[in-house]
């Protein structure tokens, strides 16, 4: 009976104390834990702000310490990660993104750093799938802004490892999931695709943009530029001359009308021109090339050729034929300046510009 | 009352003769024996045995309790000393380590003078010789004084304690349930293994270690309450603290088969490190026995004020210094740097250890060894032709290769990688290594480090070590070939590879017992008297006889 009363006792103390002891535990964990938190987030702003002035390596010990407090937070590693990477430290920013990795594989934002890191390393077939993956992966709905950065950064990678077509491609992805509003971006696209050659893609671009912004001298101006590489070159003077009214202070519109000018004073292969028309601008043409071959001492054996052209200019000569050869003529030097003076003079957009037009023709 | 007479001679030579016998062997009580507990839950109809596991339960929920808060007060305890204000000001790191070193030393000197010693031996000695009693000011004692010591940046690990906590906790409520002494001595090594396993957060490692360590026996009958036990910590504390393991391991690789050689070459250095650090440990210990009482209290600040001023440069080997196990893990130091490490922390940890200020030796160890693995791996990395993994690889590995060589518990270092790393492709490179150091540091100082410091207490403890060179007798080894002779009868009957001990407990109610094969149970391979087991034994065979005779 008394050894039965002793146990009960005893295994109501055990009970009681196991309760206290759960609840101090709990009480003092969970104090603990916010403890533990509150540094963590203190010293992973410190960090951030350390980051912000250019402090690398103290934002790097900072977030260090907020990983021991908190060594669950991806952001905190994430960050970590992000400035070893500014900071060149490649193999550790690679340890951490790969452990950011495992854990999340889908993750937008982790796939963009080791794009980022496999550039550095010039990794470049990595690097590529890295950021189609930080491309098509997962973002937060407060980073979706960044997935954007990681297409232009994937753009810019396929166009520098000379896949045009995946470089046009990613580019016309990203005008896809730009917001409407967005002008400067679906600009910068659209100017892109032009000096990228892809014109019909850049063309629909602008032709929308018109639409949403007609105000806007940019958008002028890359239409301009469309029509000005379609050899539309009146259409492409009044987009430029639009461009110029709404910004007048749009040094690359006014550049773009000055040679837009040039190339109509010059080029004797527009349709719709008398022969009278077409023999003024041949001997414009041809005008412009002994001008500029004049400028970079051509060859001996050149001289004579340049002198008959000279002479050719200065004739009185109206007829077909002579607009012919004065044309001949110009193509003749004009091949021949590119021969001999192409490093030694700049190049004349403008009869750049129209013998490629002839040429093709 | 003849008979009786006889029974109790048989039982005092008996006890005679297991008194002589091997260290560990007459603890080994069987299950069915334990008669305690007998009113509490009586009446829900528990066996011994399940009430012994549901003791076993509550010990692991208190020792995880316990070690849950442990965690927390060393921790807080570091914020304040070494935490934002010593990141300002180096004095504050400078000086931590040692006012915390003659704080933790006055609790244990002054307030709680039991908390004393090593962890391990402390439990052993408990179960070894007072029947598992740990008196409930050590849990208090050991708690405190560590936590002060650790937190405030001393070189020292919280396992140790843990463990003795454990055992502290199990004790107590053996006491509380007024368990018999065989009982009390099978429930220490379960609060050991609860205390060691919420603690280290492996409750495989823990369970091990126990065995191998703490009771020298892997035939230990209280196997499942072990296990019941550390299981139970580790879920209470993983309540509290998350699953979070304690190491962030990142996944292991093995590049290439012949990083094997690398592995091994790990093993010869971590057996070669592992057995000076041990015998650095005792000389260092032997030649500051010899001073006066005063230097309780000096070395302790004086090895405080080295770890700070070791700290001003390299901080990682300041506390347990997991965290810095962690950054290396994650590749945030160069191989040379690991290797200063390595050596900054052994020197610390040497003059810690042997200045006695409170705190165990596991996290050191796991600290040296595994800087010296990463250290050497990324040396391969670098420079070994065939080709080799980053050196987060070996540092792992490196762990268990210095915890084999010094502890001497090859299967629980073994087991501790591998259940930290949760890698199956680990094993191959840690079982060379681990083996090579643990063969290689037993060659080179035949003592294991909890030995030697009970050696150097004058306790003498039973080991692992000591068991596994240990060759136990058999019945076949003391056993007259052929039948009984004629008009004796045998009656009972044992198999040829049993135990002599076994044959010991029989001979208490039987003269003579036959031999037989486990193959034919009817052939009688031989015989066996009281006095062929005191020949086999060395003793002298007719002192049995005299026993008897005089009773």
């Amino acid at each position: 009976m008394r050894f039965g009363q002793n146990t009960l006792q005893a295994t109501l103390t055990v009970c009681v104390t196991l309760v206290i002891g759960f609840v101090a535990t709990g009480f003092a964990s969970s104090a603990y834990h916010r403890k533990r938190d509150a540094l963590g987030v203190q010293h992973y702003q410190a960090g951030l702000a350390l980051e912000h002035r250019g402090q690398l390596e103290p934002a790097l010990e900072e977030y260090r310490q907020a990983l021991i407090f908190s060594p669950d937070k991806t952001e905190y590693r994430l960050s970590l990660a992000t400035a070893l990477l500014e900071a060149n430290r490649l193999e550790e920013a690679q340890t951490h993104l790969e452990e950011l990795l495992q854990e999340n594989p889908t993750s937008g934002p982790i796939n963009l750093l080791l794009g980022r890191l496999a550039v550095r390393q010039r990794k470049l077939q990595q690097a590529l799938e890295f950021y189609q993956r930080g491309v098509y992966e997962y973002w937060p709905e407060s980073q979706l802004w960044r997935r954007r950065d990681a297409r232009w950064e994937l753009a810019n990678l396929l166009s520098e490892s000379g896949d045009r077509g995946g470089f046009i491609g990613e580019l016309m992805q990203l005008y896809t999931n730009l917001p409407a509003g967005h002008i400067p971006d679906r600009l910068r696209v659209g100017f892109l695709l032009l000096n990228n050659g892809a014109t019909s893609e850049a063309s629909r671009i602008f032709q929308d943009l018109s639409k949403i912004a007609p105000q806007n001298a940019q958008v002028q101006r890359g239409m301009g530029q469309i029509r000005f590489s379609n050899g539309e070159y009146v259409s492409a003077r009044h987009d430029f001359q639009r461009a110029l009214r709404i910004d007048p202070n749009d040094r690359e519109s006014s550049e773009l009308l000055t040679l837009t000018n040039d190339v109509i004073d010059l080029d004797p292969a527009l349709p719709y021109i008398t022969s009278a028309e077409q023999t003024r601008r041949s001997r414009n043409l041809l005008g412009r090339v002994v001008k500029s071959l004049e400028a970079c001492s051509p060859l001996p054996e050149a001289s004579q050729r340049v002198a008959d052209a000279a002479k050719l200019v200065s004739s009185t000569n109206r007829d077909t034929d002579a607009a012919f050869a004065m044309q001949q003529a110009a193509a003749e030097l004009w091949s021949h300046r590119n021969k001999f003076c192409a490093k030694s003079v700049p190049l004349d957009r403008a009869l750049d510009t129209v013998f490629a037009r002839i040429g093709h023709e | 009352m003849s008979s009786e007479r006889t029974a109790a001679g048989h039982e005092q030579s008996l006890n005679e003769t297991t008194a002589r016998l091997p260290p560990g062997s007459r603890f080994r009580i069987p299950l069915s024996e334990l008669k305690f507990w007998q009113g509490a839950f009586g009446h829900l109809g528990l066996s011994e045995a399940q009430r012994f596991l549901l003791l076993a339960l509550l010990i692991g929920m208190f020792s995880g309790l316990l070690v849950v808060l442990f965690h927390i007060t060393i921790d807080l305890t570091s914020w304040m000393s070494l935490g934002a204000l010593a990141g300002r000001f180096h004095l504050v790191r400078l000086l931590s380590p040692a006012v915390g070193a003659i704080l933790a030393v006055l609790v244990v000197r002054k307030v709680f003078p039991r908390a004393k010693g090593s962890g391990v031996n402390q439990t052993k000695i408990a179960i070894y010789s007072s029947d598992g009693y740990v008196a409930s000011s050590t849990i208090f004692g050991k708690f405190l004084a560590c936590a002060i010591s650790i937190g405030s940046g001393n070189s020292l690990g919280p396992e140790d304690p843990s463990l003795q906590m454990g055992a502290g906790v199990a004790s107590w409520l053996g006491r509380l349930f007024r368990l018999p002494r065989n009982s009390m001595r099978l429930i220490a090594p379960v609060g050991a293994a609860a205390g060691i396993a919420a603690a280290f957060n492996t409750p495989i490692t823990a369970v091990l270690f126990v065995m191998e360590e703490v009771l020298a026996d892997w035939s230990a009958t209280a196997v499942g309450s072990i296990l019941l036990a550390a299981v139970s910590a580790v879920v209470t504390m993983r309540a509290f603290l998350g699953n979070q393991p304690l190491f962030q391991v990142p996944e292991f690789e093995l590049a290439n088969p012949n990083e094997l050689f690398i592995y091994a070459g790990i093993g010869i250095v971590g057996g070669v490190l592992s057995a000076l650090f041990i015998g650095l440990i005792e000389r260092v210990k032997k030649r500051l026995s010899g001073l006066p009482h005063w230097r309780h209290y000096v070395l302790p600040i004086a090895a405080g004020f080295l770890t700070g001023v070791v700290g001003l440069w390299f901080p990682e080997v300041m506390g347990a210094g997991y965290d810095a196990v962690n950054s290396a893990l994650h590749g945030q130091f160069v191989w040379q740097v690991l290797i200063y490490l390595a050596f900054a922390k052994l020197i610390v940890t040497v003059f810690a250890f042997t200045a006695e200020t409170p705190g165990g030796m596991f996290a050191p160890a796991l600290f040296i060894g595994g800087m010296v693995g990463g250290g050497l791996g990324g040396l391969a990395h670098r420079f070994w032709p065939l080709g080799a993994a980053p050196a987060e690889a070996y540092l792992l590995v490196g762990m268990g290769t210095f915890f084999a060589g010094v502890f001497r518990a090859p299967i629980t270092s073994i087991f501790m990688v591998f259940e930290l790393s949760a890698s199956y492709v680990i094993i191959l490179p840690v079982m060379i290594s681990n083996t090579t150091s643990y063969l290689l540091s037993r060659r080179l100082h035949p003592l294991p480090f909890f030995t030697m410091l009970a050696q150097l207490e004058g306790v003498n403890l039973p080991s692992a070590e000591e068991k596994r060179n240990f060759q136990p007798l058999r019945v076949e080894d003391a056993m007259r070939l052929g039948p009984a002779p004629p008009g004796v009868v045998a009656t009972a009957r044992l198999y040829r590879d049993e135990p002599l001990d076994a044959a010991l407990r029989v001979l208490s109610k039987s003269h003579l017992i036959e031999v037989i094969s486990r193959l034919e149970p009817d052939e009688v391979l031989g015989t066996l008297t009281l006095a062929d087991v005191h020949r086999a034994y060395g003793l002298d065979p007719d002192a049995g006889e005299r026993v008897r005779s005089r009773s």
